[in-house]
């Protein structure tokens, strides 16, 4: 057993040792192992070889011989000389090399993926289709509105406002005198915000919104969610005629129930 | 190139040498009159065996004898080696410039026990 490990192990050492010295070395093995029986002389022999290998391998490699080349062959009448590489690389070796490195990188991933203090293996997704699948199917923050105008009848007292402001947090939102005020839909998420031109709040909404314009039109928005970085994804339902967008529009966002 | 590996002598190759001056020995035998002579303290692994007679084989302060003992295979033949003249001139001039530590040690009263 001892013998074949380290006849594995003796395939670290160059070319030239392990042809000069190889078979030497694996019958030093054998030897000792022969004499040192038991589990601490065995012990002993293995901590004694991989000592020995860390100590000897680079210098070794360090050492390795160089042949003096003397140009005797003539090429096309000039002195040439053949460079003789002496054998290509261990495909087992290789082969174990790269194993090595995927257990070592996967090894890494479950430590910094189950370490606790690390904000998140992987960042945000790339895609906007992923940002969409990403988010929440149910809101985390839900909000109430400020001073919500009802009749009678708990609608909305039409008239009274065409608009109505509620707010969670630091979003704002407001929604049409004909509808109820929107419950428990909005979903903010960490710092992400919905770059508004000329506004300095954001807001973030999960679901359909109207973004309604000072003239009264409206445009259907179906707005899945705003990522980081000003990101966001938006879904045009059905774009009023005449509608345009402008940085001069102060405008809200309003969900329809 | 190997002198100037070999200076100072390393101690692998210097025990290697000491085992050396006795008797011609084969790479396992070498490894345990080293082991004998350091009580143990050193035990020469493959590496460092081998990688230390090259070095001394380049020098040579040793030489290889054919060993073969009557076997054909080639690797169940033992490789003996031995002590050339250089080899023995170095080997004692370390030990007598260790001998003259030894008395320095000695007058200066660090050694203790039997060995004083």
């Amino acid at each position: 057993m001892s013998e074949k490990l380290y006849e594995f192990l003796l395939k670290l050492y160059p070319e030239h040792f392990r042809r000069t010295y190889g078979d030497e070395a694996l019958r030093l093995v054998r030897d000792r192992a022969r004499s040192e029986k038991g589990f601490l002389s065995g012990l002993r022999l293995w901590l004694d070889l991989l000592l020995d290998l860390a100590k000897s391998l680079p210098r070794e490699y360090s050492s390795a011989p160089t042949t003096p080349i003397v140009a005797t062959q003539l090429l096309n009448g000039e002195r040439s000389f053949q460079l003789l590489a002496e054998r290509s690389l261990n495909p087992i070796l290789l082969c174990l090399g790269g194993t090595l490195s995927a257990v070592l990188f996967w090894v890494c991933v479950f430590v910094v993926a189950h370490s606790g203090g690390f904000p998140a293996l992987f960042p945000a997704p790339l895609s906007l289709q992923g940002l969409a699948q990403s988010t929440p199917a149910q809101p985390r923050y839900p909000y109430e509105e400020e001073s919500p105008i009802r009749n009678s009848a708990g609608n909305l007292a039409a008239g009274d406002s065409s608009e109505h402001s509620v707010s969670a947090g630091a979003y704002s939102f407001c929604t049409t005198a004909q509808r109820d005020i929107p419950s428990n839909s909005v979903q903010p998420l960490f710092a992400f915000h919905f770059a508004r031109p000329g506004a300095s709040g954001a807001a973030l909404i999960d679901g359909k919104v109207v973004k309604i314009f000072k003239n009264e039109q409206r445009l259907s928005i179906r707005a899945h969610v705003f990522a980081g970085d000003h990101q966001f994804v938006l879904h045009l339902d059905r774009p009023a005629e005449n509608t345009f967008m402008s940085s001069n529009d102060d405008f809200e966002y309003c969900r329809p129930k | 190139m190997p002198k100037r590996k070999l200076d100072p002598l390393p101690s692998a190759a210097f025990n290697i040498l000491l085992a050396l001056a006795g008797e011609d020995l084969h790479g396992y035998a070498i490894m345990r009159q080293v082991e004998r002579q350091t009580c143990g303290r050193v035990r020469l692994g493959p590496g460092t065996l081998y990688g230390s007679l090259r070095t001394l084989l380049e020098a040579s302060l040793i030489e290889e004898l054919d060993g073969s003992s009557g076997l054909e295979d080639s690797s169940e033949r033992r490789r003996y080696y031995r002590l050339t003249s250089a080899g023995l001139k170095l080997v004692r001039s370390e030990v007598e410039g260790l001998a003259q530590t030894l008395r320095v040690a000695r007058a200066k009263r660090i050694l203790r026990g039997a060995d004083v």
